[in-house]
C-alpha cells in the first residue's frame, strides 16, 4: 500500500493540472470558437457596415453606433427592457426558490407536484399567449374577478404603465420551472447532516434557511440569477405573441427592436449594432452580479 | 467495461453525424430548379398532390430539367428566405407578397420576370401585376390573389332594426347608435400595433381616396385630409359606441374576437377562408357577405402572391421556364380551385364549393393591394402605434397622423 | 449529562420530527396544489382545444359542443410525420449525450482545475449567451452553409452543441463538491479521466439529469434553426414539419394538436428522468 503509486518528476506534476484542465475544456472550446465566437465576430463586423443580404456591403465605421446613440426609439426600448427586467427577475427568482423549498420539504407526491409546476415551461408560447390574452382582456378572467369586488376594468395590456409588469408575469409563469428544477437539484446537494445537526441544536426553519441553506445554495442561486437576467434582457417571444411591441411601443424591448430592424426593415447592420450594444449592457450587469455574489475564495 | 461502452457510443455518434444527411442537392449542375412554395392550399394532402402534379407535368414537357417544389411553412418565412439569400443557397424561385418584393428588390436580390409571362401580359389582372412591380418592372409572376369582403351578422342587424346591410360610410355611422342601443358594436377593428394595416386602416383610407405615400414615394400622404377624415370616421363610429371596448389592443385572430362572439355586427375585411369559423359560431344563415364598403369609392384589400426569381440563381434559364409554366391557365386555375383563392388570369373560370366564392371573385376589380414601396412595412410599424393612440383617446386624428408622418418621413429620409 | 449514543439520538429525533411534520406536510401539499392549479389549468385547456372541432368556438371562451380526435389524427397521419419525429429524436438525443459529456468535462475543468486563462475563458463562454440569436442568425447560417453543413445531420446538431448554460451549470455544481475527494483521488494515483468518470459524474447525477431534461427540451422544441438548416423535406424536425401543415388562417385547434403531439415526448423524458432528479448526494462514506 505504497503512498505514491507512481514516482512523478516535479515538473510533470506541475504541468499535470493545467494540461488536464485544458484537455477537458478542449472539446467545448473548439465548438465555441467555431460556432459562437466566429459568428459573433461576424455580427460585430456587420455592425460596422450597411450589410445587404445580396452580400454587398460598405464599411461605414461607427455610423450605426452614432445613429443608435441618438435614436429615441432605441432609448425607449432600453427603458422598457430595464423595467421588464426589474419586474421579471425578482419575481422569477422568488417564485422558483419558493417552489423549490416547498418541494424539498414535501415528503410524498413530490414528483407529481414537480411535474405539475414544470408544465408551463414545456408548453408552447402560442398557447401561453392565447390563455394569458384571455386572462388579461378587458372582459377576461382577471377583470371578471376584479369586477366582483367593484374594481376596474383594468386594461392590463393596453395601459402603457401596466403592460410591462403584465408581460413579466406571463414570462415568469412560463419560465420559472427551469430555475425551480435547478434550485431543487441544488437543495438536494446540501448534506442532510448539516440540517439535522442544526435542527437538533434548536435552529428554527427560517434560521436554518438563512444560515445553512441559502449560503450553500449560493452557486445555484448565482447561476439562476445570471441566466434569468440575461434571458430577461433578451425577451422576445412573449412580446411577439402578446403585444407586438405595443401599446404605442410601450413593450418594444431591445431584442424585439433588433428583430424589427433586421427582419422587417432589412437593416442588418443596424440590427447587429443593437446586438453588440445589448451584449455590452448585459455583460456589465453580469459582471456586477459576479463580483457581488461569486467572489472567488482563493 | 464502461470505457468500452463510451467508445462504442462515440463511434455510433460519429457515424450518425458523418454519414447521414438529406437529399444531395446537386444545385449547380445545370438542370435543377428549386421552387419554395407555401401552404397556399391549406390541406396538406391536396397541396402535395397538386404541386407533385405540377412538377411532373413540367418535367414531362421539359426533358432534362429537374424541378423541385419544396413546401415551406408560413412561420419563420422571413428568416428562412433571408438566410437563404444571404448564403446564396436554397432556392431559385419563391413565393413573395407585394409588401416584401420592394424590400428584396431594394437589397438587390431579385431578377425582373416580365419575360416569363410569355407576352400574355394583358390576360393577367392589372392590379395583381402592378402590386408585384417595382419601377415598372415586374418582379413576381402573380399566381393567386386573395380577396376580402365585409361580412355581416344578420342576427344583430335584425335586432337593431336595420334592414339593408350598411355598406357605405354614412350607413355605418347611422347604424352605430341603433346597434349600440342593443348592446352591440358595429365594426370590429383589430387595433393591436403589430396587425397589418392592410386589413384595418388602409382600406378605409383608400375608400376615402387617400394614399399612404405621395406620388413620388419620397414622403407619406396619410396625414392629408383624406387620411384624417378616414381616421376621424373610425373615431366617430367609436364615439357612437360602434367599436368594441378592447379595440385598441384587439388582435386579428378569430378566436374570441368580437365578430365570432357576436359582439360586433360588421367585419369590414374578411377572407373567404374565415367564413367557415364565422358561420360555425353565428349560424350559417346569419352570415351575409357584402360588397366592398364605399367611402368615396368602393375598395377592399386583395393581395397577389407572386413567384420571384433570385438573382443569385445558378440556373436562370430553367427557372424562367418553370416560371412561365406556373403562369399558364392550367396551373393558375388549378391553384385557385384547390386553394380557394382567386385566379390572377382573366381567362380562368372558377367554380368553388362555397356559394360566397363567386362574390369574392367578382370583387377582384375593386381590390387594391396597397402601395408597393420598399419602406411600406416600416411606415406601417410607425403608423400603427399612433392610430392605436388615437383609438385610446390619447390623440386627435390629426395629431396622431401628423406624429406618425413626422416619424415616417424621417424614415424615408434615411436611405 | 448522559449522552445517548449518537445513532439513537438521531433516530429518536427523526421520529419526533416526522410526527410533528404531518400537519405541516398537509399544509405544504395544499399550498403546492393551489400553485399547481395555476400551472396545470392552461395545459388542460390545451388538451381541450386539441380535442375541439377546428372551426368552432372553444376554451377559454366557451365550452366546446363536442370532442373529436380529428385534429390529432390529421397531425399524426400527415405524410412525413414519422421522418420528422425521427429527425427530432436524433437531433435531441445526440445533442443530449454529447452536451452532457463535454459540458461536464469543461465544467469540471473550470471548477476544479487551474490553468492559464481559465476565468476569461469561462466568462467568454457565458458572454456568448448575451448576444441575442436573432442578431447572429445570418453570420451563423452563412458559416454553416460555407462548411457545407446545410441539410445534414451534423450541420443541424454540431453548431448547437456549444451550450454555455450547460457548461456554466456544471461548473457551479462541481464547484460544490469537496476538494478532499479530489485530493484523495490524486493521492491514490487515479488518472484524471478516472477521477472524472468515477467521482464527478456519479456525484453530479441530479444536475446531469436536470440538464439532460433541459437540453432535450431545447432541441426538441427548437424551430428556427432546424427551419433554416433543412433544405429538403427529409431533414425537417417535428416542429418544422408540423408547421408546414398550417395554412394561412390556421385554426387554433390544429395548432394545439401539433403542440400536444410535440409535448408528449418531453413529458415522457421528464417522467423517465424524474427519479434521478431526486437522488440526494451523501458525501460521507465515499471512498476516494
Amino acid at each position: 500500500m505504497a503512498r505514491m503509486k507512481r514516482a512523478t518528476a516535479p515538473w510533470r506534476q506541475r504541468w499535470r493540472e493545467p494540461a488536464a484542465g485544458l484537455l477537458f475544456v478542449l472539446p467545448m472550446l473548439v465548438l465555441f470558437v467555431v460556432f459562437r465566437f466566429v459568428p459573433a465576430l461576424g455580427a460585430v463586423g456587420m455592425s460596422l457596415t450597411d450589410y445587404k443580404i445580396s452580400g454587398e456591403w460598405e464599411f461605414i465605421g461607427a455610423d450605426n453606433y452614432s445613429r443608435l446613440v441618438g435614436d429615441p426609439v432605441f432609448h425607449a426600448s432600453l427603458r422598457a427592457t430595464l423595467v421588464y427586467v426589474a419586474v421579471y427577475v425578482p419575481l422569477t427568482v422568488v417564485l422558483s426558490l419558493a417552489t423549490a423549498l416547498l418541494l424539498n420539504a414535501l415528503v410524498r407526491n413530490v414528483g407529481l407536484f414537480r411535474g405539475a409546476l414544470f408544465l408551463p415551461y414545456v408548453t408552447s408560447f402560442v398557447l401561453a399567449g392565447v390563455i394569458w390574452l384571455w386572462v388579461y382582456q378587458l372582459d377576461g378572467l382577471l377583470n371578471g374577478l376584479l369586477g366582483r369586488i367593484d374594481v376596474g376594468p383594468v386594461d392590463f395590456l393596453g395601459d402603457t404603465a401596466l403592460v410591462l409588469p403584465s408581460l413579466a408575469v406571463v414570462s415568469a409563469w412560463k419560465g420559472f420551472g427551469y430555475s425551480m428544477l435547478i434550485l431543487v437539484a441544488g437543495l438536494k446537494a446540501i448534506p442532510s447532516e448539516y440540517l439535522e445537526a442544526a435542527r437538533m441544536d434548536g435552529a428554527g426553519p427560517w434560521q436554518r434557511l438563512r444560515s445553512i441553506v441559502l449560503p450553500l445554495l449560493r452557486p445555484a442561486l448565482f447561476f439562476v440569477l445570471v441566466v434569468e437576467t440575461i434571458g430577461a434582457f433578451q425577451v422576445f417571444d412573449t412580446i411577439y405573441v402578446m403585444t407586438g411591441g405595443g401599446p404605442t411601443r410601450a413593450s418594444y424591448t431591445l431584442v424585439y427592436g433588433l428583430f424589427d430592424q433586421g427582419f422587417r426593415f432589412f437593416d442588418f447592420g443596424y440590427a447587429a449594432t443593437m446586438g453588440v450594444v445589448l451584449f455590452l449592457i448585459v455583460l456589465a450587469f453580469s459582471l456586477v452580479q459576479r463580483f457581488v455574489l461569486d467572489r472567488e475564495e482563493s | 467495461m464502461r470505457r468500452i461502452a463510451a467508445a462504442g457510443l462515440a463511434a455510433i455518434l460519429a457515424g450518425t453525424l458523418a454519414g447521414c444527411g438529406g437529399d444531395d442537392d446537386s444545385g449547380g449542375s445545370g438542370g435543377t430548379v428549386t421552387l419554395w412554395m407555401y401552404p397556399v392550399i391549406a390541406d396538406q394532402a391536396k397541396s402535395q398532390e397538386f404541386w407533385a402534379g405540377v412538377e411532373k407535368d413540367f418535367e414531362a414537357a421539359n426533358a432534362g430539367i429537374d424541378a423541385k417544389i419544396e413546401l415551406q411553412p408560413w412561420e419563420g418565412r422571413q428568416e428562412k428566405v433571408t438566410t437563404a439569400l444571404a448564403a446564396g443557397k436554397g432556392f431559385d424561385l419563391v413565393v413573395l407578397g407585394p409588401d416584401q418584393i420592394p424590400q428584396y428588390v431594394d437589397q438587390g436580390t431579385l431578377e425582373p420576370v416580365d419575360s416569363a409571362l410569355g407576352g400574355a401580359t394583358d390576360t393577367f389582372v392589372a392590379t395583381s401585376r402592378s402590386a408585384l412591380s417595382v419601377d415598372g418592372k415586374l418582379y413576381g409572376v402573380p399566381i393567386y390573389n386573395t380577396s376580402t369582403l365585409p361580412v355581416y351578422n344578420k342576427a344583430l342587424l335584425d335586432k337593431a332594426g336595420i334592414a339593408d346591410v350598411p355598406d357605405t360610410w354614412d350607413e355605418i355611422k347611422a347604424a352605430a347608435p341603433k346597434l349600440a342601443a342593443q348592446g352591440a358594436a358595429t365594426l370590429s377593428y383589430p387595433g393591436a400595433p403589430d396587425e397589418t394595416l392592410n386589413l384595418t386602416f388602409y382600406p378605409f383610407l383608400w375608400q376615402n381616396e387617400g394614399q399612404v405615400f405621395s406620388a413620388d414615394g419620397k414622403s407619406v400622404a396619410f396625414n392629408q385630409p383624406p387620411g384624417v377624415e378616414a381616421l376621424q370616421f373610425l373615431l366617430d363610429v367609436q364615439k357612437a359606441g360602434g367599436l368594441p371596448p378592447g379595440t385598441a389592443t384587439q388582435k386579428s385572430a378569430l378566436e374570441g374576437s368580437p365578430v365570432v362572439t357576436g359582439k360586433a355586427a360588421i367585419m369590414p375585411i374578411a377572407q373567404l377562408s374565415q367564413l367557415g369559423p364565422i358561420r360555425a359560431a353565428l349560424g350559417a344563415d346569419k352570415v351575409i357577405v357584402g360588397q366592398p364598403i364605399q367611402g368615396k369609392k368602393r375598395v377592399s384589400f386583395g393581395l397577389p402572391g407572386g413567384v420571384v426569381l433570385a438573382k443569385r440563381s445558378e440556373n436562370k434559364d430553367a427557372a424562367k421556364k418553370l416560371l412561365a409554366y406556373l403562369a399558364t391557365p392550367e396551373v393558375v386555375g388549378g391553384l385557385a380551385k384547390a386553394s380557394g383563392f382567386m385566379p390572377t388570369r382573366t381567362d380562368v373560370q372558377v367554380t368553388g364549393d362555397d356559394p360566397a366564392a363567386q362574390q369574392f371573385v367578382d370583387a377582384l376589380p375593386l381590390l387594391y393591394a396597397g402601395d408597393t414601396h420598399p419602406k411600406a412595412r416600416q411606415v406601417m410599424s410607425v403608423l400603427a402605434p399612433q392610430i392605436q393612440a388615437a383609438l385610446q383617446g390619447k390623440k386627435s386624428a390629426q395629431q396622431a397622423l401628423d406624429d406618425a408622418a413626422k416619424e415616417a418621413n424621417a424614415l424615408l429620409g434615411t436611405s | 449529562m448522559t449522552i445517548a449514543p449518537a445513532r439513537e439520538r438521531t433516530a429518536a429525533a427523526a421520529t419526533e420530527t416526522r410526527r410533528r411534520a404531518r400537519p405541516r406536510q398537509l399544509w405544504l401539499s395544499g399550498l403546492l396544489a393551489i400553485l399547481s392549479l395555476l400551472t396545470v389549468a392552461p395545459f388542460i385547456a390545451m388538451l381541450i382545444v386539441t380535442l375541439s372541432p377546428a372551426d368552432e368556438p372553444t376554451v377559454p371562451y366557451a365550452w366546446p359542443r363536442t370532442l373529436t380526435l380529428d385534429n390529432i389524427s390529421t397531425v399524426v397521419s400527415s405524410s412525413g410525420f414519422v421522418r420528422w419525429t425521427l429527425n427530432s429524436v436524433v437531433y435531441s438525443v445526440v445533442s443530449v449525450v454529447i452536451i452532457l459529456l463535454t459540458a461536464a468535462m469543461a465544467g469540471y475543468a473550470f471548477a476544479k482545475k487551474r490553468f492559464p486563462g481559465r476565468d476569461i475563458m469561462l466568462w467568454s463562454f457565458i458572454a456568448t449567451i448575451m448576444v441575442p440569436f436573432q442578431a447572429m442568425l445570418i453570420p451563423y447560417f452563412v458559416l454553416v452553409s460555407k462548411m457545407d453543413g446545410l441539410d445534414t445531420y451534423w450541420g443541424l446538431i454540431v453548431p448547437t452543441l456549444a451550450n454555455s448554460q450547460a457548461v456554466f451549470l456544471m461548473r457551479q455544481f462541481i464547484r460544490g463538491l469537496p476538494d478532499e475527494l479530489f485530493d484523495a483521488a490524486k493521492v491514490d494515483g487515479a488518472s484524471e479521466w478516472r477521477t472524472f468518470w468515477q467521482i464527478v459524474l456519479p456525484l453530479t447525477r441530479p444536475i446531469l439529469a436536470t440538464l439532460g431534461v433541459f437540453v432535450f427540451l431545447w432541441h426538441w422544441n427548437d424551430f428556427l434553426w432546424p427551419l433554416v438548416v433543412a433544405q429538403s423535406g427529409d431533414m425537417r424536425t417535428l416542429t418544422v414539419g408540423l408547421a408546414t401543415l398550417h395554412g394561412e388562417d390556421v385554426p387554433l385547434a390544429q395548432l394545439m394538436a401539433g403542440a400536444t403531439v410535440t409535448v408528449l415526448p418531453c413529458l415522457l423524458v421528464f417522467a423517465l428522468l424524474q427519479r434521478y432528479l431526486v437522488t440526494s448526494i451523501a458525501t460521507t462514506g465515499l471512498k476516494g
